[in-house]
């Protein structure tokens, strides 16, 4: 199994079960109405994140994961957006809570960094000054301890000479080091929970296991919960201790991440780990994507919407694939397992039919 | 920085000297008869024509003419009209055969009304453009974005001499609003100055401020939606920091690029300004000086306006430097 590395999973401290939950989101739903008709963007997704934890949420562009993500900051134009169900964040419920409530938590108790740190920090701004600010408006000190706060901050993400840096324009910057003040800034306040929208993206794969590492250290340091979006399942593997697979704006499987990836229960978690490529098998091989093209939101399919995918519809009788939608069931006899599939034994058919054929 | 204001001068100087150039080809170009505008009764014998040129020195060769013309910016020169012998100081730009009277001295008259109409009038359609296109960008969609939109298309679908004479006759002599326009030099005066052009600038201003509004309007939409603006919005900071400190901010660059292009058309736009609002500035001299034949004046007022541009453009690039750290000026 290539994309599982054990090691790095071990590496990662042992789950404390009675860690407090710092977000719980509960059928969550965001709508856009558009001109052409409301996008179902996310339609019903529920999941909690413990302080000191890692959830990744994956899925493929469109699922959903950076949509709800938005949603726990109140990034959405309110005035643009349907939203229902419930996000409580640190007690706090923030459906429906007002742009002052959603001001006074970004960056004090929820952070994000976003995947272009090119675009993501302000071109005429001096890195120091952008993270002092994030500081200062949560914090009633003067400019000068402001700036001293940013540079450490950036001491501490791993950018060298942090005094001269701090002065400097993002241009001047390393798309690394960029993402590293990314990340000075998001935790500059030490919020209990960061988001993490696909942070190593836009970055060479060298510079991403140097970022993911920072993270882990960080997170060890700072005892803060993260939400790691991603598509990538190798840093699923690297830094997440649970993992939420998302399709068409649902949860689909949940589990941690070394259960989930090494014996996935659904289909679409089947078809993610088909499609990673293997550094040992035979490169005229093709590809092995996931057959078809993700669903409209505008228009979802009936039933399950991963229906019109899958292969494996026609071994549930009755069609019920196409007409009815599964519920996100606890996999039988294992314990903390979520699964959205009809599907009776798949344990057998991962195992039989899917495993022998990854790399 | 130094070594690139000082190239940019450099620049700027060859540029000036070529626009003096073509000024005095156009000059001797351009069909035109001085001596016969002097002697302008029917009974002026074509020898008598001649005489009168002679004295000009318009009969030496046209090289010998173009030296003395140079000589006279450089270093200014004597002209002879009508048998007396004037001094043309430094910078000569030339002599009014009409006037009698130096071109750089009309000048120096007119210019300061034209930059006082223009920098009143700059600031009114900065502050206006600012404000509509930023009020128009966070209401998109919306009955007052539609509005602003609308008003910011009509208005300029109306000339502009038409508009601002309407303007002239409604808000200025009908209804006076506004005080009657009057250019006092603002060394002596500064209130009298302000007074006097208040109503030059509110119009002038209003009405350039429309395509301003329409550009500063799109650049804020491409700028609220950046990421950067989520990333302040992200920091929790409220949304007037968002808007003006972040967004605004990073609207500045091309927002002044624009300006400092319009300065030219500020100038042209000067001749009807002025006219309608009985101003004397560099626009009237022109236009003055053109229905006279007075080709001189018409060549100074058109060094004065490259030199004008050319410096508009240099102060416009070193501010840029100052707002956009991305560029290094050197």
């Amino acid at each position: 199994m290539s994309v599982i590395d054990d090691a790095a999973q071990s590496r990662r401290p042992a789950l404390d079960p009675d860690a407090p939950v710092v977000l719980s989101v509960k059928d969550l739903q965001v709508q856009f109405p558009t001109e052409d008709g409301l996008v179902n963007a996310v339609n019903g997704v529920t999941y909690d994140v413990k302080l000191g934890q890692t959830l990744a949420i994956v899925g493929e562009s469109g699922s959903g994961k950076s949509v709800s993500s938005m949603a726990v900051m109140g990034l959405h134009d309110m005035k643009r957006t349907r939203m229902s169900g419930s996000i409580m964040l640190d007690g706090q419920e923030l459906v429906g809570a007002s742009n002052e409530t959603f001001r006074k938590l970004r960056s004090e108790t929820v952070a994000m960094i976003f995947q272009d740190p090119q675009s993501s920090l302000h071109p005429f701004k001096r890195i120091g000054a952008q993270i002092a600010e994030a500081y200062r408006t949560h914090h009633k000190v003067s400019k000068a301890v402001a700036m001293k706060r940013s540079v450490e901050m950036l001491d501490r993400v791993g950018i060298p000479n942090p005094q001269r840096r701090a002065k400097q324009y993002p241009h001047e910057f390393s798309g690394g080091m960029r993402q590293r003040a990314m990340i000075a800034l998001g935790l500059v306040n030490d919020p209990k929970l960061l988001i993490a929208d696909e942070p190593t993206t836009a970055l060479d794969v060298t510079v991403q296991a140097q970022i993911l590492d920072l993270l882990n250290d960080l997170q060890r340091e700072f005892g803060s919960a993260i939400i790691m979006i991603t598509h990538d399942l190798a840093v699923v593997a690297e830094v997440s201790d649970h993992v939420l697979v998302m399709y068409a704006g649902r949860g689909v499987e949940y589990g941690t991440t070394k259960e989930v990836l090494a014996s996935p229960r659904h289909p679409y978690s089947w078809g993610l780990l088909s499609s990673v490529p293997s550094l040992t098998s035979d490169p005229a091989q093709p590809l092995n994507p996931v057959r078809g093209n993700p669903p409209s939101l505008l228009n979802l399919p009936s039933g399950c919407s991963f229906n019109p995918r899958c292969d494996f519809k026609s071994r549930v009788p009755g069609n019920k694939c196409e007409t009815e939608l599964p519920d996100f069931m606890p996999v039988p006899g294992e314990k903390g397992r979520l699964s959205r599939c009809f599907l009776a034994e798949p344990a057998e058919i991962f195992a039989t039919e899917i495993a022998p054929n990854l790399e | 920085m130094l070594v690139y204001i000082i190239r940019r001068i450099l620049l700027m100087i060859s540029v000036v000297f070529a626009a003096v150039t073509l000024t005095f080809v156009l000059f001797f170009l351009a069909p035109n008869d001085p001596a016969g505008a002097i002697c302008a009764s029917p009974n002026c014998s074509p020898a008598r024509i001649a005489e009168i040129e002679k004295s000009m020195g318009l009969d030496r060769p046209k090289v010998q003419q173009y030296g003395e013309y140079m000589k006279g910016i450089v270093a200014g020169r004597d002209i002879t009209s009508g048998g007396f012998k004037y001094r043309c100081d430094a910078p000569c730009l030339g002599w009014s055969w009409i006037q009698n009277q130096s071109a750089t001295d009309m000048v120096k008259l007119a210019f300061p009304v034209t930059v006082s109409i223009m920098l009143g009038g700059v600031v009114v359609y900065s502050i206006l453009g600012l404000l509509g296109g930023v009020i128009a960008a966070r209401n998109r969609g919306n009955w007052l974005d539609r509005l602003i939109v609308a008003i910011s298309q009509f208005v300029p679908s109306i000339p502009y001499y038409i508009l601002a004479l309407l303007f002239y006759l409604y808000l200025m002599v009908l209804h006076p609003i506004l005080p009657q326009s009057d250019y006092t030099s603002p060394f002596d005066n500064p209130v009298a100055w302000a007074t006097g052009l208040l109503g030059v600038w509110f119009i002038y201003g209003v009405i350039q401020s429309t395509a301003y509004v329409r550009y500063v309007r799109a650049l804020m939409i491409d700028s609220l939606s950046g990421d950067f603006v989520r990333t302040a919005r992200s920091k929790g900071l409220s949304e007037r920091k968002v808007v003006i400190n972040h967004a605004l901010r990073a609207t500045m660059a091309p927002f002044l690029t624009l300006v400092g292009l319009n300065i030219a058309a500020d100038l042209s736009g000067a001749v009807f300004t002025e006219s309608i609002f009985g101003l004397n500035g560099m626009g009237r001299l022109a236009i003055q000086s053109f229905n006279q034949s007075d080709l001189q004046v018409i060549s100074a007022v058109v060094v004065v306006g490259a030199v004008v541009v050319s410096l508009g453009n240099l102060i416009v690039d070193l501010l840029y430097g100052l707002v956009d750290p991305r560029v290094k000026l050197n």
